[in-house]
Formats: structure tokens, C-alpha cells, sequence
């Protein structure tokens, strides 16, 4: 016989998933109170938000989910290609030694796109930089003046050589779509910062979307509504749906303002008949957190207020950098308004104006590498200046590395073995170091670390310990790292 | 006397809650060489399961055990001494007790004692037969940290191995039991009643009152249609007051076509289909549509559901003669497709290929995970890794791509037995080409071919020139030869007279010649040709402009592969005829003229022989005659059909007769196969498809690939060859297929599907009740419905779940028939508002004391718009509808642009079921109302309210244009009273009188659209109760 106890289980994961009505209120508390000084006292003691429930998902007064986070914001800067490590940040002189040599797989290993060729040492001079003494190729000359803040991983690999799974891996944790991404995730257990902008956006290239298309912003199983907000930065009001299109002549104005304050109203009253349905008060908060949004907007995205200076040291003065920088500027204008993580990404898909660079290191690294360089480093120096270091974490990355052999003559292929991220900013050493590569630079071979320790480090810094922070699908309590991961607490203050 | 039902709800909550922090229980399930233990510390939820003792154990010693000496045993010791994996020698590493007791040889190590521990003795290589592990030896520091780790006492914090086969059985696995509806409750009427009111009673609970027709209407509206009913609608059912009022209303709601198109969405997400391939590059499947159309008329049709299932996974071998069943097998092909890993990275493309189809079929049919065995045997359910690679190995026979198929059976009867005659004839299988049909055909076609042997007359040459620089040498019989140079392209210009009065058709020879490489006819060095275009002139007596002759058709007595001989007349210079491999032959086509061309007795021919493709594809030899015969192609004989008919018949030998028989049978079945119509295609799973144009290197193959079980899942650990079958914990059916099965694609499929379908299949009846059971009442009896394994949850209501399994398969697997069963229920009909008095006992309203509610999902809110407005386009199926703008990519992924379109074209005002749904860049409106990501299976869609979905709500130019919509049909519907009328629209109720007088104010000042807007964004409206 079957347990007749079985009829109401109302475990943690029926209240996940029971969104209508439980879950609802759980997004409306959040909603109204990330800020952790508020957190504690507005909560609402509604019988369905149940305590327990705030093992996993409720914030701790001090802003963290499993202990006292560091770091309360981030933006990420995506490479989408493959930035090359070794005619970057990874300077390998033995490539000079070997130049020409034939050493690498003598089979194309799976996912590369051609065989490999000869072994091709870096068109680039390097020299060393700061009191870390930090070897940066002359792609980099800005962000070079930068190193003795910087926390390198060097020992970086990717389980695969394609684009698609790998920009997945790094986003998401797998290699395969369907999973939510690192945005989504703190999006889900932490929430936001502030009530009158989204959670969590990303600025992708203006020129096209990264391989994955929108795959790599998604919620995947979390609920949609946790999924990266896409903005176009160059649009009139990046944010979509905030006012009605002019050819709507019947919702403009006060129609506008009326409407929306009649709707409350009625709102209201229905409340009232159905006194005993957190839905409908979720609903309702919905709507006056959008009109807290409409106000909000466009201030966040409007850089008139901006100086001339500021401007200008996000190079908006100059056509290579002017679109990244005009991106860089507005990522830290929404942390700094307390939007929990911002996303800004450099290169389409395809085989231009991005970091897979097959055809041509030479030719084509060197364009791509400036239109960021010098935004990414106005965008540290902001950032310190105004003081929002002091919560802030600001990280480099891409989807894998290049060969050290070439492709065709001069260009490099996909490389999963090793590449370089770095990070600055909260809870971060300054001029460190962690991992390395081979001689050649072809696969990682000292602290070699996937994402799954990138990610897990990025969120111990956040508060969350990686391990606890879950949601059931499909049978089983998926984390964003999988059953990996460890903190790379070399890096760490 | 037991305790209160809360009280036991509480200590069952208490008991699940400490059963989520102790066990962290999780699991790799993707694809990818999963990266060997000592590079990515991979933590095993069981091993890892803390002991007991685990707080009086160290924690420095156990941080040491886990950093440095646990990956060591993961990486080169579990694959063959864990439960996951194999217990060799009866050694398991994986738990602390494995090596306590030891295998066949004894504990394994004696801690504090290396040297002393056979373990170090076999991996230093001290014991000659037992030097582990046996490929590759551990690094000297590998073995010094397990030597460190011995002498230090061998702290293992790892328990006694978690149950993953305990001994008491699943209650999914089980045999559906009998049952009868409980009569403990004399007053349910209804026998979904009779479960639900005895348990609700047995809580000492009430139910909630039948709910009034507004609201009823209403939710079962939504519900069965996905739109929201007219006021129109409602006064109908108002008024009918026959006692079976309701349930000629459920009646007809389901007879109708938009129970189809309603209910297919909800199947749509469960299996993740989607118009697009998603991933890298995620290409446009222009003919994923058929399958869309097929599942929404298959539930229209009431297909039972076993057979339904069985066309998803093999109509194509369980009903060859249905080939309009063919879309069924878009079912394996509804996911993701990776372009980039197909193209460089194949057998990990195979595998994960076959992996999707692996947990479509398990989650979906079966609300299993057997995906989850892909690395190990299942951690929870008894499903051994062994499992999955045999259900991998089903599918390793077919794969993804246009699938042509006629939707007019006679058709494809006609086709079928047109290309199995081709077949034949290319294969000069006597077995079917001697039979009395054959021979009858033959015979016919020789008795017209005496009557008719064309008559070929020279062109006589008056001047023959090659523009490229040819030397051109005319042998007797007018036969033309190419010598000298080999210019690359070449272009022949014969011009000639004849003394015939009236020309049907012209025929070009080429022939053989030792001059050729490879013996020609062509060129080329490998003996080919390429006939880009064959152009006819007629040059008048007297006139100096040649006219165009149009030829109709062309035929060759062969055709290369993908050159046939209608490239040499269909205009396109790039396109030509080719006769490799058949080189060193002579060759034959003719071109019959569209009308018969008269000819005066001093007219010309002008004739051009376009030799265009480079590389040398130029004829070396050639001749050309003309035919007066009103059928000239008829004559288009190869040599050994000219020697046989020569023959009399009753004198051939066998191998005469069948090269006769082969050669009229192909010319035959060409004849028919070029007769019928086009066919349709549908982007499916099948043995044959074809490449899309933008992956040719995707093609079909013949035998199925060999599938091995994956260590680890890892593509460079491949083990034993996997045995097509299922799961071996369900017992109604051998779980391996019989050898005899193994070869032949077709019969994996069949003996799956069979095995799927079982009616004693448990896991199968009991999925798709449950899941029609969650989309009526908001969740499922199991509210895991892609799990029902131990870490799913258990059925509320096991007794009622099994009693709608029965019902299901009892009543022939109509699908309708449970819902009605459901919909006619008190329990469905109940009003959901929330007593707290219950909903304190049970919120979750698990015990269904009250009715479903919720909000308008993605579907039904812009239905219902355009429903109300009364401008929903009726019409069904068809092309996916674009509500987007397309424009080239950067790659061969287009751009997709949803700002700014045009609501007001006619494509806007279809269903949603038929909006085409971009999987990776999907429409931001529909996202906002929680429309799921179709990169994955979505059981269950989580409804939200978020800021950015009411902004979405309040200012989205769909929303508003609807609003202006509605607002017109209003004025004219209702001129002396358009804002009752809104209230009546949307609300299907009166406004009340500090309503009326609000809204007379509002729209005072304002449009009524204006109104409209406010009530469509109305939680009265967006909720159904």
C-alpha cells in the first residue's frame, strides 16, 4: 500500500516550484527587500513564506546567502571568441625557440577546426609591467597599467573546443544549452539591490549576438523572469516596453498616468474580494515596481551627466573604443544605481570583428584588442575612484584560448587546454597570479581550473557557498558548478 | 490514532529539510569528456555523505583525505572498484567500509600500516599478479600521498554506501494496481470524487462549493481552448438550462479543433520543440511545421495514446503504407541540434545526439531519468549505466534532417512501389523482376516499341566549329571527334541540314574511344563530361536570325549522380550532365522538341553543345540525328537491350530477359516517379533524411554506428558495446532486444516503441494521466512529472492516479476520454478561493479541496486579446507565422528583429500554436509571460510577476494595438454603451456602479482603448479563479 501520509508533502521544492502563489510572495519579498538594511524587518510573515525556506533562498542581513559576502555587484567583461592567451596576458618565450616546429597533435583533435600546424610564436612584443613584474603583450597597453591590481587565473580550461558548448560552459556550467547562467543564478538567490531596475543585464555587441545567441543569458530551469534583461545601448530607451510607442496616441500622456493609478485601484478591490490570494498582491507590486522603473530608467542610461573627462577616458571620443566604452560606462552606471550583475560583451559571433582570430592573429587581434583596452581600464580607474570597489568585482573572460600552433599561416584555432581570465576589485589580491600553462601555452598544467572553480569563487565572493546553492530539475539538485568546483582562495584577500 | 494531519505535514517537513542539507545530492548529466577526477575535484554526493563519526574524525586529516587522496581513488581506481562502475576482485573503493572489508584478497589497507596494506603493495607493483592499476602506474607522488595517508591512520569520512537498490520496491515500477472508486462518501456522485472526497474528508476537511457558471466557464474555457469564452458565450450556457448543461458544453469544447491547438502546446513544451536548431548556429528548420500540424490533429482525432506514441517513435516501420504518418517521427527531432560539434567534433556529436533522443523518450514517455546513467549507474534508481547505453544504441541507426513524405497515401503508394521497382531494376533482382507483372509490363512495352522504332536520320554537317580551340575532325557517319588541344571549356557549334520535313527530337551520341583518357567519351581525365546546355536553332530559308527550338524533355541512357541530363536543358549554365562513373562507354540522350518542328528543304539546324564546368569535362567523340517520330525517347536504348530484343522472346536467355526487364522497369518507374507530384517534407528522426543545406556533412548511414558504454561517459573510455534495450528494472518485457533485432534499424525502434507502449507498461499509462491531471488542476498527482523515481515525489493520490491509468488504457488510450472524466468532476468545478480555516491545514491545496486557478499563460493572454477583438484568425495549420523581421547574419544564423512589427498584418492574428518559435532568440513578449526556454524539456512552466512582464503587459505594442482592437470592435458592437461593453468583453460582467462611474470619467477624458488597456492589465483579466 501507498503512504497514505503521502498526500501533502509540502517540501522545499513544491514551495520552489509553486510560483503562483508561494513563490510569488517569495519574488515580492525579494524584491522589496535585497537591501540588506532592509532586509530583516520587511519581511513579510505571511504563513506561506515559510522560515525554512530561508536556508537556501533568503538573504542573511549581511547580504549573503551562506556567509558574509565580499562582494555585492559584478560586471563581466566577455571576450566571445577565444581571446588568444599567448599574444595577450600568457607570454611564452619558448615559442620563439620552437617557431616553425612541427610539435603539435599530429590528429585534429576533436572540435578543432583544422589540423594543427606549425608552432607560431607571438607576432607581439611583451614587456613587463608594474611591481608583479606582469608579462602584457602591446595589445594590452592600457590595461597593462593596471596589473598590480589584477588577480590572474592562468591555468584556465574548457572541456570542449567548439564555441557553442564552450561560451555555454562559461556561462553556464555545461556544455549543453538548457541550463540557467551565472547571471540567472545570483539573480535567483540573491535578488537585487535596488527596486527600480533589473537584476541583471547584459550589453551584448551592437554588431550581433555571441555565438548561443541568447543561450548564454538564459534562465535555462530557473523561472524566466531570472534570465539576463538584453539592452541595446545604443538605443533611445534600452530598456524595452518602458513607455508606450508613439503611434499608440490613446496611451500617451495622462492617459498614461491615469490608467495606470485606475488599474491599481481596481486592483485593490479585487484584492479585497479575494482577501486570502498572494497572488494578486504579488501581481500588484509587480506593477509599482514597474512604475519605479519607468522613473528610474532613464536616468540610469542617460549619459549626459556624465563629464566631458569621463567621456573621454571611456574613449566615447574616439570611433575604436567609442562603443565598448559607451557599454563600460553604462555597466557601472547600473552597478552603481544597484543592479546585481551586468554582463558586457565584446565581438559578435562569426569570423569578424570578435576573438577568434583564425585567419590572422596579426590582423586581427590587434583592432579588437584596442576597441576594449582602454574602456576597460577607465572603467577600473571609475570604479576605484568612486569608491565602489569597496563592493564591487569586475572580471575578464572568454570561452577558451587559442593554439600555439597555427592555423593556416598566421592565425590561431580553438584551444579548450588553457587560457587567462582575470579579476579585481572586492575581496580580490592585487597583482597576483594563480596557475599555469605548458611552455607552449597549449594546455593548462599548473592549478589547472575550470569554471567550475571560476564560478565557485565567483560566488563564495558573493556569500553563496557553491555547493548549497541548488534548485531540483529533472530528478536532481542542479548547482551551477555541476559536482565540481572549489574556491580558488590563492586569489582571495 | 494518528496525529493530526498538519502535525505530520510538519514532521514530514522536518524530516525532507534534514534530508537536503545532510544529503547533497547531485549528479552530472551532460555530455562533454567529463574532466578526470584529480583535475576537477569532483565531489560524489554518496561518498561523500558524512559519516556519523564524521565530527570526531579530524578535519584536518579528513581535508587531506579529500584534496589529495580521494581524487586519486576516483581518478584511476573507481572505474573498476566502485558501485557506480565494477567491483573487480570484489574491491570497493568508493565507501571506507569497501576497504575495511576488502576484497577477495582481504582488507585492502591496514591503517597506520603501508606497508602492511596490499593496496600500496599493488599500486608500488610489489605483488607480481597484482600490479594496479594494471595500465598505467600511479606518479611517485601519487603514491606517497596514499602511502602519507595510510600512515597517518587512513581517515576516510566516507559511510556505509548509501541505498541506491533498496530492496522494497518503487512504487512507480509496480504493476498499475485495480482499483475501485472508494464508497466511503455516499454523496460523490463522481468517481474522482469518491478518491478525492474520502481523503478530504479523512483530514477533516471540506471542500470548497461548486463555483458559479461565470467563473467555471471561464477556467474551463482557458483550459480546453486556450481563450478566454465572449459574453456571447456565457449568456449560451447561461441560459441552457438542461441538467446536462456542462457537459455538452465539455463536448463540444473538446470535439472541436482548438482542443488540438491548446492541448499541443502543452506537448510542445514538454519536448522542447522549437522551429530553429538553437546552439551555435542556430538555423532556421523551415520544415519542422508538419509535426506541429500532425500533433495537433492527432489530438484532435483522439489517436490512442499507444499508438500515438508508436507513430512518434517509428510510423515509418510500424505503417509503411501510411506515409502521411510521416511527420509523427518529428517527435526524436523537437530539440536542440549543435551545427559546430556535428561539423568537428563527431563522435561526441553522436553521442550527445543520441542522448537527447535517450532523455526525450525517459522523461517524457516514462518520467524517468535514465539520463542520468550516463557516467554511472543511477545514484537513486535502479537503472545501471548499462541501461542507457542500450537505450542510446536504439537510435544509433537513425538521425536528423528533411524527411520527404506524401500526404495523399495513394501517392506514396505509388511512390513507394515506383522506387522499390527502381530498386529492383538497379539491382536486377530477378527474384522481382521476373514475375508475371514485370513480364506483362515487358512484354507491353515491347509490342509499343515494335510499333514504334524511332528512326534516326543524320544531321548532315555543314560546317562544325568549337570556339575554345578544338580541333574538330567529322568521321564517317557524320561522327564528330575532338583532337589537338584540351582547352579547359569547350562550346560545339553544329550547323546542318536534313532532308526530313518535320523533326520531334534530336539525339546526341557520345562515344568511346582509346584516344581518351580512361577511354572518354569525355575529356577528362578521368573519362567524364559535362553537357552544361544543349541549345537548338532554327534557321529559316532566307532568314538571318535563328529562332529558339524549345525542347520538352531530355532522357540519357545514364545520369550521374546529381547530373542528370535535365541540366543540359534547364537553362542554368552552372548547372550540367555527367556520365561518371560509366566511363569508357558510349552514351545516349535525346531531347524531344516541346511541338514538332517543320522544316523547309533548305532550312538550317543550328546546334550547341555548351561544355561550360572547366577542368577538361569536354566530349571527345559525338554524333547527332533527328527523329520524326512522334515519340523519339522511346528508342533510347542501351546496347544490351537492342541485342535482346533482337532476339525472339521465347528463345532469351533468363540473363537477356532481365537486363530487358531491368531497363523497362526503370524506365517505367522513372516515368511514374517523375508523374507524381512533389512530396512534402518534415524535419524528423529517421534512417533516410536529407542533409540540410547548410550541414552536408550530415548525411545518412546505412548500418547502425556501433555505441559503446562510456566509462565515466567519457568519449575517450569507451567499454563494452551497448545492446540495444531499455530499462531492466521494469519487468513486463525482456529488457534487451533479441539478437535477431539487433541489425536492423527499423525493428530497434519498433521493439522500443512496443516496449514503451506495453499496456502493463507502469511508468508509461501513469506519465501522461498524470501530466493531463497537473494542466487541469495546476500540478500533477506527482507533482515531478518527468521523474517518478525516488528523488521525484510520491502520487498524492497513488489510488486515483492508478484508477485514471486503467481508465486511460482500458478505454482504447483515449486522451479525451480522461479529460472529461477530470473536467466533469466536482473537484474540477469547485471554487478556488483560499479558507484559511484549509489552507492552513493543506496551502498547497495537495488534497484538492478546492478548484485549479492561476494566471493566463504566455498563449492564452494574446489569444484571448484577439479572440475578444474578434479578429483570431480561425484558419489551422500551415507555415510557422514570423512575428519578427529576418535579415542576414553575421554567420548563417539570420538576424532576428522583434521591434517594431506590424500587428495589424493578417500573420499576426493566428493562434499562437502556430507562432514560429526561435529557440535561441526567442520573442521577449512571450518571455515575459513565462513562455519557457525551449533549449530544454519543460514539465512544468513557472508563472512569475515581475516589473519587466508588467511593463511588458502595460506597454507592449501587441497589448496595445489589441486594446485599440477591442475598443473598435466595442464602439461598433455597442455604440449607446462601449464601456459596459469592455466590462462585458473582458470581465463577462456588469461594471458596478462605482465601475461605471469611474470608467465614465476615464473615458470622459480619455479614448476607450484607454480603458481597455487598464482592463486588460487587470488582475480580473490576467487571473482565472
Amino acid at each position: 500500500m501507498h503512504d497514505s501520509n503521502s498526500t501533502i508533502k509540502p517540501c522545499r521544492r513544491e514551495w520552489l516550484r509553486h510560483a503562483g502563489e508561494s513563490f510569488n510572495w517569495l519574488a515580492l519579498a525579494s524584491l522589496l527587500s535585497r537591501d540588506p538594511l532592509r532586509a530583516a524587518e520587511e519581511l513579510p510573515a505571511s504563513e506561506t513564506l515559510q522560515p525554512s525556506l530561508g536556508g537556501e533562498l533568503l538573504v542573511r542581513p549581511d547580504g549573503g546567502l551562506h556567509h558574509r559576502p565580499r562582494v555585492r555587484r559584478v560586471i563581466q567583461l566577455f571576450m566571445n571568441g577565444g581571446a588568444s592567451p599567448m599574444d595577450t596576458f600568457d607570454y611564452k618565450p619558448a615559442l620563439e625557440k620552437y617557431h616553425g616546429q612541427s610539435l603539435g597533435p599530429k590528429e585534429k583533435p576533436e572540435g578543432f577546426t583544422a589540423p594543427a600546424g606549425a608552432v607560431m610564436k607571438s607576432p607581439f612584443k611583451f614587456q613587463q609591467y608594474g611591481q608583479s613584474g606582469r608579462w602584457v603583450s602591446e595589445v594590452f597597453p592600457h590595461q597593462a597599467k593596471w596589473v598590480d591590481k589584477l588577480a590572474f587565473i592562468m591555468s584556465m580550461a574548457s572541456k570542449t573546443n567548439v564555441h557553442g558548448p564552450g561560451s555555454y560552459m562559461m556561462n553556464t556550467g555545461f556544455t549543453l544549452p538548457g541550463f540557467p547562467c551565472f547571471g540567472a543564478w545570483i539573480s535567483y538567490a540573491l535578488g537585487n539591490l535596488a527596486d527600480n531596475l533589473p537584476t541583471f543585464v547584459v550589453l551584448p555587441d551592437p554588431r550581433g549576438l555571441p555565438y548561443n545567441q541568447r543561450g548564454n543569458f538564459s534562465s535555462g530551469f530557473l523561472p524566466v523572469k531570472y534570465q539576463g534583461l538584453m539592452l541595446n545601448a545604443a538605443a533611445a530607451e534600452p530598456i524595452p516596453n518602458l513607455r508606450p510607442a508613439s503611434q499608440f496616441g490613446f496611451a500617451q500622456g495622462s492617459a498614461d498616468q491615469q490608467g495606470l493609478e485606475l488599474l491599481q485601484q481596481w486592483n485593490e478591490s479585487f484584492a479585497a474580494e479575494h482577501p486570502h490570494d498572494p497572488q494578486l498582491r504579488s501581481r500588484i507590486a509587480a506593477y509599482q515596481l514597474a512604475a519605479k522603473m519607468q522613473l528610474s530608467a532613464p536616468e540610469a542610461f542617460d549619459l549626459k551627466s556624465e563629464s566631458a573627462t569621463t567621456l573621454e577616458q571611456y574613449g566615447l571620443n574616439q570611433p575604436t573604443t567609442e562603443d565598448f566604452g559607451r557599454r563600460c560606462l553604462l555597466a557601472r552606471r547600473l552597478v552603481e544605481r544597484g543592479v546585481r550583475f551586468v554582463q558586457v560583451w565584446s565581438g559578435p559571433q562569426g569570423a569578424a570583428n570578435n576573438w577568434d582570430n583564425h585567419g590572422s592573429i596579426i590582423g586581427e587581434l590587434p583592432p579588437i584588442a584596442a576597441s576594449v583596452d582602454q574602456p576597460i581600464a577607465a572603467l577600473l580607474a571609475d570604479l576605484y575612484q568612486r569608491g565602489l570597489m569597496e563592493d564591487t568585482l569586475v572580471v575578464w573572460t572568454t570561452e577558451f584560448g587559442r593554439t600555439p600552433f597555427a592555423q593556416g599561416s598566421v592565425g590561431r584555432d580553438h584551444n579548450g587546454g588553457s587560457f587567462a581570465t582575470w579579476l579585481c576589485g572586492a575581496g580580490v589580491k592585487e597583482g597576483v597570479s594563480y596557475g599555469a600553462s605548458d611552455e607552449l601555452g597549449y594546455q593548462a598544467v599548473e592549478g589547472k581550473a575550470y569554471c567550475y572553480d571560476f564560478h565557485a569563487t565567483l560566488l563564495h565572493l558573493l556569500g553563496i557557498d557553491h555547493k548549497r546553492l541548488t534548485f531540483r530539475h529533472a530528478g536532481i539538485d542542479r548547482r551551477l558548478t555541476d559536482v565540481h568546483g572549489k574556491v580558488i582562495h590563492d586569489i582571495l584577500v | 490514532m494518528r496525529p493530526p494531519i498538519f502535525f505530520r505535514a510538519v514532521r514530514y517537513l522536518v524530516a525532507m529539510l534534514w534530508l537536503l542539507l545532510a544529503v547533497n545530492i547531485h549528479s552530472e548529466c551532460v555530455f562533454g569528456q567529463e574532466p578526470a577526477a584529480n583535475e576537477v575535484p569532483a565531489e560524489n554526493a554518496i561518498s561523500e555523505r558524512p559519516d556519523s563519526n564524521a565530527e570526531q574524525l579530524d578535519p584536518v586529516q579528513v581535508a587531506f583525505f579529500e584534496d589529495n587522496v580521494l581524487p586519486i581513488l576516483k581518478e584511476r581506481c573507481f572505474s573498476c572498484h566502485s558501485h557506480d562502475q565494477e567491483i573487480s576482485g570484489n574491491l570497493a573503493l568508493d565507501f571506507a567500509s569497501g576497504w575495511k572489508v576488502g576484497g577477495d584478497r582481504g582488507p585492502a589497507i591496514v591503517p597506520g600500516k603501508p606497508e602492511n596494506s596490499l593496496l600500496l603493495q599493488a599500486v608500488r607493483g610489489e605483488i607480481a599478479d597484482l600490479k594496479m592499476p594494471p595500465e598505467e602506474s600511479l606518479s611517485p607522488e601519487q603514491i606517497s600521498t596514499l602511502q602519507q595517508w595510510i600512515t597517518q591512520g587512513a581517515i576516510d569520512p566516507r559511510a556505509a554506501r548509501a541505498e541506491t537498490t533498496a530492496t522494497e520496491p518503487w512504487w512507480s515500477y509496480l504493476p498499475i494496481h485495480a482499483v475501485t472508486p472508494p464508497t466511503s462518501d455516499v454523496n460523490a456522485q463522481h468517481p474522482i470524487d469518491a478518491f478525492l472526497n474520502q481523503k478530504i474528508h479523512e483530514a477533516g476537511l471540506t471542500t470548497n462549493p461548486i463555483v458559479e457558471r461565470r467563473t467555471l466557464l471561464r477556467r474551463l474555457m482557458i483550459d480546453l481552448h486556450g481563450v478566454v469564452p465572449t459574453s456571447e458565450e456565457l449568456i449560451a450556457f447561461q441560459n441552457d438550462n438542461a441538467p446536462d448543461a456542462y457537459e455538452r458544453v465539455v463536448d463540444r469544447l473538446l470535439a472541436s479543433p482548438h482542443y488540438g491547438e491548446r492541448w499541443a502546446r502543452h506537448w510542445f513544451d514538454w519536448i522542447h520543440f522549437a522551429d530553429t536548431h538553437g546552439f551555435e548556429h542556430d538555423v532556421i528548420r523551415i520544415h519542422a511545421w508538419p509535426y506541429r500540424d500532425y500533433v495537433i490533429q492527432s489530438l484532435n482525432a483522439d489517436t490512442p495514446w499507444d499508438r500515438w506514441v508508436r507513430e512518434q517513435l517509428a510510423a515509418d516501420a510500424f505503417f509503411p503504407n501510411r506515409t502521411d504518418l510521416i511527420p509523427a517521427l518529428g517527435f526524436l527531432a523537437a530539440g536542440p541540434w549543435d551545427h559546430s560539434t556535428a561539423a568537428t567534433a563527431q563522435t561526441t556529436f553522436d553521442y550527445i545526439d543520441r542522448d537527447e533522443m535517450v532523455t526525450q523518450v525517459s522523461s517524457v514517455l516514462l518520467s524517468s531519468t535514465v539520463h542520468c546513467s550516463r557516467c554511472h549507474n543511477h545514484k537513486f534508481d535502479p537503472i545501471p549505466q548499462s541501461d542507457y547505453y542500450a537505450m542510446q544504441a536504439v537510435f544509433a541507426g537513425v538521425g536528423r534532417g528533411n524527411v520527404p513524405f506524401d500526404r495523399d497515401v495513394t501517392v506514396g503508394a505509388r511512390r513507394q512501389a515506383a522506387r522499390k521497382l527502381q530498386q529492383a531494376a538497379e539491382a536486377r533482382d530477378a527474384s522481382q523482376l521476373l514475375t508475371i507483372t514485370v513480364q506483362k509490363m515487358v512484354a507491353d512495352w515491347e509490342q509499343r516499341n515494335q510499333q514504334q522504332r524511332t528512326q534516326w536520320a543524320p544531321l548532315l554537317e555543314d560546317m562544325v566549329l568549337a570556339l575554345e580551340g578544338t580541333e574538330i575532325k567529322v568521321l564517317d557517319d557524320h561522327v564528330v571527334l575532338a583532337t589537338g588541344p584540351r582547352p579547359a571549356t569547350e562550346t560545339c557549334i553544329v550547323t546542318g541540314h536534313t532532308d526530313l520535313s518535320s523533326v520531334t527530337g534530336i539525339r546526341l551520341q557520345v562515344f568511346r574511344d582509346d584516344s581518351f583518357p580512361m577511354g572518354g567519351p569525355g575529356r577528362n581525365d578521368n573519362g567524364n563530361l559535362h553537357l552544361n546546355e544543349f541549345i537548338v536553332e532554327h534557321l529559316k530559308e532566307g532568314s538571318a536570325t535563328p529562332v529558339r527550338v524549345p525542347i520538352s524533355q531530355a532522357m540519357a541512357d545514364f545520369d550521374q549522380t546529381g547530373w542528370t541530363i535535365a541540366h543540359a536543358i534547364d537553362g542554368n549554365p552552372s548547372t550540367a550532365w555527367g556520365i561518371f562513373p560509366e566511363v569508357g562507354k558510349d552514351h545516349t540522350a535525346v531531347f524531344q522538341f516541346a511541338t514538332p518542328l517543320t522544316l523547309g528543304p533548305k532550312d538550317k539546324l543550328i546546334v550547341q553543345l555548351r561544355q561550360l564546368h572547366g577542368g577538361f569535362h569536354t566530349i571527345g567523340k559525338f554524333r547527332l540525328t533527328l527523329s520524326s517520330d512522334n515519340n523519339p525517347q522511346q528508342t533510347l536504348l542501351p546496347q544490351e537491350v537492342i541485342d535482346a530484343l533482337a532476339i525472339p522472346r521465347d528463345q532469351r536467355s533468363d540473363v537477356e530477359q532481365l537486363s530487358l526487364a531491368a531497363f523497362v522497369a526503370k524506365q517505367q518507374a522513372i516515368e511514374v516517379l517523375n508523374s507524381l507530384p512533389s512530396p512534402s517534407y518534415v524535419y524528423a528522426t529517421a534512417p533516410q533524411f536529407e542533409s540540410l543545406t547548410e550541414s552536408p556533412f550530415y548525411a545518412p548511414w546505412t548500418t547502425p554506428k556501433k555505441v559503446h558504454l562510456l566509462k565515466r561517459g567519457d568519449i575517450a573510455k569507451p567499454a563494452d558495446e551497448a545492446v540495444p534495450g531499455v530499462m531492466s528494472c521494469l519487468t513486463h518485457a525482456p529488457s534487451r532486444f533479441q539478437s535477431e533485432t539487433i541489425q536492423n534499424e527499423a525493428q530497434r525502434r519498433m521493439e522500443l516503441a512496443r516496449w514503451v507502449t506495453h499496456s502493463d507498461n507502469p511508468l508509461f499509462w501513469r506519465s501522461i494521466v498524470n501530466r493531463l491531471w497537473q494542466h487541469h488542476f495546476g500540478r500533477g498527482l506527482v507533482d515531478t512529472p518527468n521523474d517518478f523515481g525516488r528523488m521525484g515525489s510520491v502520487p498524492s493520490h497513488p489510488e486515483l492516479l492508478d484508477w485514471l491509468a486503467n481508465e486511460l488504457r482500458d478505454s482504447g488510450g483515449s486522451l479525451k476520454h480522461i479529460h472529461r472524466l477530470i473536467v466533469t468532476s466536482e473537484a474540477y468545478r469547485r471554487s478556488s478561493e483560499l479558507r484559511p480555516e484549509v489552507s492552513s491545514v493543506d496551502p498547497d491545496n495537495r488534497l484538492i479541496w478546492r478548484g485549479p486557478s492561476g494566471r493566463l499563460d504566455a498563449e492564452t493572454f494574446r489569444d484571448s486579446l484577439l479572440y475578444l477583438a474578434r479578429s483570431l484568425d480561425q484558419q489551422t495549420g500551415g507555415p510557422a507565422a514570423q512575428w519578427f523581421k529576418l535579415g542576414p547574419g553575421i554567420q548563417i544564423t539570420p538576424s532576428v528583429d522583434y521591434t517594431n512589427f506590424d500587428w495589424s498584418q493578417p500573420v499576426a492574428h493566428r493562434r499562437t500554436i502556430y507562432r514560429f518559435v526561435y529557440r535561441g532568440i526567442q520573442d521577449p513578449f512571450m518571455e515575459a509571460l513565462d513562455f519557457p526556454d525551449a533549449a530544454q524539456l519543460t514539465p512544468i512552466r513557472t508563472p512569475s510577476a515581475s516589473p519587466l512582464q508588467a511593463l511588458a503587459l502595460w506597454n507592449h505594442d501587441f497589448v496595445l494595438y489589441a486594446a485599440n482592437e477591442i475598443a473598435t470592435y466595442c464602439r461598433r458592437q455597442q455604440a449607446d454603451d462601449p464601456v459596459g461593453c469592455a466590462f462585458r468583453t473582458l470581465f463577462l460582467r456588469e461594471p458596478t456602479e462605482q465601475e461605471r462611474l469611474k470608467a465614465n470619467e476615464f473615458t470622459a477624458q480619455h479614448d476607450l482603448a484607454a480603458l481597455i488597456r487598464v482592463l486588460i492589465n487587470s488582475n480580473e483579466f490576467l487571473t482565472f479563479r
